[in-house]
């Protein structure tokens, strides 16, 4: 029999030589650390068990052990700090938000070992149709991690919740198992320690201390794009985690496929098990945080406000929140809370109006350095089908979003015809239709369009 | 078990011990304390099996054993006795206490339920303090514990010996206190552990005002502080164990500012009374404004309350900086300005959203205090 039961075993039988309370009290949290050579070692919560035990119980409890398994021939107990986790009552809450305006400690609130932040849970993270699935996802993680969820790869643009979910996730997993090793981490963490541990050759150390975890979550994978040796030591710890069945979760911007400059091995194993995406709000939704968010700042504001917010910022759950700040600050300035139309000239700034979206060339620009291509490349005259399928995406943004007629945009590159224009916008257009991944694309590209 | 003790001696080892005595009827083994006599000593403990406190005092022993004895009617028994020697025998009825005037029988538990207090592991670290110095230092933050269950690693004071001196810490992640307290000598540096908080004020009560100094022996699993009397009538020694508060304490280093847009200089009586007076009425989040303008040279206090009405004073003092106004809890101000001892504390604002830092001006005190503002 193994360890867990083995211990079943003897405490079913010791309940009987003890009082209730004695039994409650001294074989709580106990359990069989090694069974190794004849020695038996018992984890034991504290110094006093361990004290009681040894001196008390042990004769019971060795007479008990010996009958059911006669290799052993003597038990040491030993105080295990982590046993001690489980002790610590209830599980750890996110720190509930301070009482009404009281700040605390930034700092103070990120575990140091863990890297997660209290203040993502999943009771603060809104659901709505846009990221259902990854929640989903997310949520199925918690109640079986390393099952069949194992890798959960969630994509999306800027500012969407992405690592809300994987905090959320990780805190979550921490308080239904406590005692259980969960880290957060970036990748550019990840990449520069590959390269300090190669540097200062403790490339072993640096595997151990990632492979002794149960759940490893990464943040904007896309980052390791093109950087080989990360990315092998990356496929080696995964594999590692994945066979022990321990979970990894990953973030990225887009869907693995994607990813240029990806080891084939890496994507193929990021595929291989739960990908969804994240994308961007709907208007319920977006009214739904705002109003949650007021919430739990304890503030009040006219719905025709809320309206117009949620109506103008579209892309970004971060900019909601940035646009509500302004106005909360503002009101905290004049003394009340701003009417519609001072809402609209404090969001002026943020709210980006048709001027600052976008020109011609930001477009052709911003889409070359998606593709990895020169702008000359894209308006020049070739063929080649790399730069064709981008240059038809381009021009097809530029009708989308500029609204430019068709001899307009061909003149944009390079002289074209404007039938080249109408082909072009129209084969996107279809490829939409079929193409999840490229509705991906573009969006993220219009992100950064309108971000930059 | 026959012995004789000092009455004197018996009452403070049960004043102390009892400290540790746990009122969980789960057990109730662990609301007695146990007296267990040895050639020429007998010695007292009690535990609630987190802490364990062991006293031992001088004993005529006329024979060894000892008793499990239910230590609330125990104290109040030794308490209430006058003459100078007290007589203990145990039999199979329970523990007779007797004086040259009183006959006490006692019913008594059996001594072999009651827990062992751990003793030392063998992994220990070995390190020395003063003993008023750290009671003194404890006393002064131990309040300031964390309650919540949600962050347990900041329910206790965290302890860091470096080598020429102790750091004491505690924060509830609102407000923080660190308390530096200088080492008879240059010892082992880097240990450090967390203990929780019922430890440290028991061990204050009881070794306030000790003078000698206290062993510390710091395992991975527990702590133990041991203490010897120089005043055998009191007692012979006294021995804390403690388990300690798992996983990291927080880099809380990082959390005391350093740069400072507006610096202010208070005289400390006039700081506190005034804070007192506003509090009467403060509103429900017991917040206090606090406006400081580098012109006035003072710093302005109100506080409003739309049921009692509101409050305003000045204070002057020396004002540097940029005009601020920002908002406290009160009462995180008053535990913090209370505690020191100059006569005139200075702080430091970094900002309306940013903590602020007090400490003594003039004289350091190895005393600071750190405390979150309330949103404006």
């Amino acid at each position: 029999m193994n360890k867990e039961e083995l211990w079943q075993a003897t405490l079913a039988q010791l309940q009987f030589k003890t009082s209730p309370a004695n039994f409650a009290t001294w074989l709580k949290n106990t359990y069989i650390l090694d069974n190794k050579d004849g020695l038996l070692t018992v984890s034991v919560p504290n110094n006093f068990s361990k004290e009681w035990l040894e001196n008390k119980y042990n004769k019971t409890i060795f007479h008990i052990i010996k009958e059911l398994n006669d290799e052993v021939k003597e038990i040491k107990y030993m105080v295990e700090k982590t046993a001690g986790k489980a002790k610590e009552a209830a599980p750890r809450h996110a720190q509930p938000s301070p009482p009404e305006r009281q700040l605390g400690f930034p700092e103070l609130d990120a575990d140091q070992t863990t890297n997660l932040n209290q203040k993502y849970t999943f009771e603060n993270f809104i659901v709505g149709p846009f990221n259902e699935l990854a929640h989903a996802a997310a949520l199925a993680t918690v109640k079986n991690p390393g099952g069949p969820g194992n890798p959960l790869f969630v994509y999306g643009g800027v500012g969407l919740g992405k690592t809300h979910l994987l905090q959320a996730t990780g805190n979550q997993i921490i308080q239904n198992t406590p005692g259980k090793k969960v880290k957060y981490i970036t990748s550019e963490y990840f990449t520069s320690s590959v390269v300090s541990a190669i540097r200062n050759r403790t490339v072993e150390t640096l595997r151990e201390k990632f492979r002794e975890l149960d759940a490893l979550i990464i943040d904007d994978i896309q980052f390791l794009a093109g950087k080989e040796k990360t990315q092998e030591e990356l496929f080696h710890t995964f594999n590692t985690l994945y066979q022990a069945g321990k979970q990894v979760i990953f973030s990225s911007d887009r869907h693995p496929k994607a990813i240029p400059a990806l080891e084939e091995r890496l994507r193929s194993r990021f595929e291989g098990g739960m990908v969804a995406d994240v994308s961007m709000p709907d208007y319920e939704t977006r009214l739904a945080i705002l109003r949650t968010k007021l919430q739990e700042k304890g503030v009040f504001m006219e719905n025709d406000v809320l309206d117009y917010i949620a109506s103008h910022i579209q892309r970004n759950i971060r900019e909601l929140e940035g646009a509500l700040n302004r106005l909360i600050t503002s009101s905290q300035v004049v003394g009340k809370m701003p009417a519609l139309q001072e809402a609209k000239t404090l969001l002026r700034s943020i709210i980006s109006n048709p001027n600052k979206a976008a020109n011609p060339r930001k477009i052709i620009q911003v889409v070359a350095e998606f593709y990895d291509l020169k702008e000359k490349e894209i308006i020049a005259d070739s063929r080649k089908k790399e730069v064709v399928r981008p240059r038809q995406i381009a021009m097809y943004l530029l009708r989308e979003e500029l609204k430019g007629s068709y001899p307009f945009i061909g003149k944009k590159f390079g002289g074209k015809d404007h039938t080249t224009a109408i082909y072009a916008c129209e084969k996107i257009h279809k490829e939409l239709q079929e193409s999840e991944m490229l509705v991906d694309e573009i969006s993220l590209i219009k992100q950064r369009i309108y971000s930059g | 078990m026959e012995i004789t003790v000092l009455r004197d001696a018996l009452k403070s080892g049960l004043s102390f011990t009892e400290r540790a005595c746990s009122k969980s009827t789960t057990l109730p083994i662990l609301q007695c304390v146990s007296l267990v006599a040895e050639k020429n000593k007998a010695t007292l403990s009690a535990t609630d099996l987190e802490m364990g406190i062991r006293y031992v005092i001088l004993s005529k022993t006329e024979s060894e054993g000892g008793v499990a004895v239910p230590s609330r009617f125990f104290s109040q028994l030794a308490g209430f006795l006058q003459e100078s020697q007290i007589s203990l025998s145990s039999s199979s009825a329970g523990v007779r206490i007797a004086s040259k005037t009183h006959d006490t029988l006692l019913k008594t538990m059996p001594l072999e339920d009651f827990p062992i207090i751990p003793s030392l592991q063998g992994d220990e670290r070995a390190l020395e303090i003063d003993a008023r110095a750290l009671c003194a230092g404890l006393a002064q933050i131990v309040s300031l514990t964390g309650q919540t269950q949600g962050r347990p690693e900041i329910s206790g004071v965290f302890f860091a010996f470096q080598g020429d001196a102790l750091r004491l810490a505690a924060t509830d992640s609102f407000r923080l206190g660190e308390k530096t307290i200088p080492l008879p000598k240059n010892q082992e540096a880097g240990v450090s552990f967390i203990l929780p908080q019922k430890t440290a004020r028991e061990l204050c009560a009881i070794l306030q005002d000790q003078t000698g100094r206290i062993k510390i022996y710091a395992a991975s699993s527990q702590v133990l502080f041991d203490y010897a009397f120089s005043d055998p009538a009191k007692g012979v020694s006294a021995q804390v164990v403690s388990r300690l508060v798992e996983g990291e304490y927080p880099k809380y280093q990082d959390v005391i500012p350093g740069n400072f847009k507006t610096k202010i200089v208070l005289e400390r009586n006039a700081l506190i009374s005034h804070l007192r007076t506003a509090s009467v009425f403060s509103g429900k989040l017991n917040d206090v404004l606090v406006s400081i303008d580098p012109k006035e040279q003072g710093v302005k206090i109100v506080t409003k309350n739309s049921e009692a009405g509101e409050h305003s004073s000045f204070i002057s003092g020396d004002v540097t900086g940029e005009p601020l106004d920002i908002s406290f809890n009160w009462k995180f101000f008053l535990d913090g300005a209370s505690q020191f001892k100059a006569k005139d504390i200075e702080i430091g604002f970094a900002g309306e959203e940013a903590p602020a830092l007090l400490k003594s001006a003039g004289t350091p005190e190895a005393y600071l205090y750190v405390m979150m503002p309330l949103r404006s």
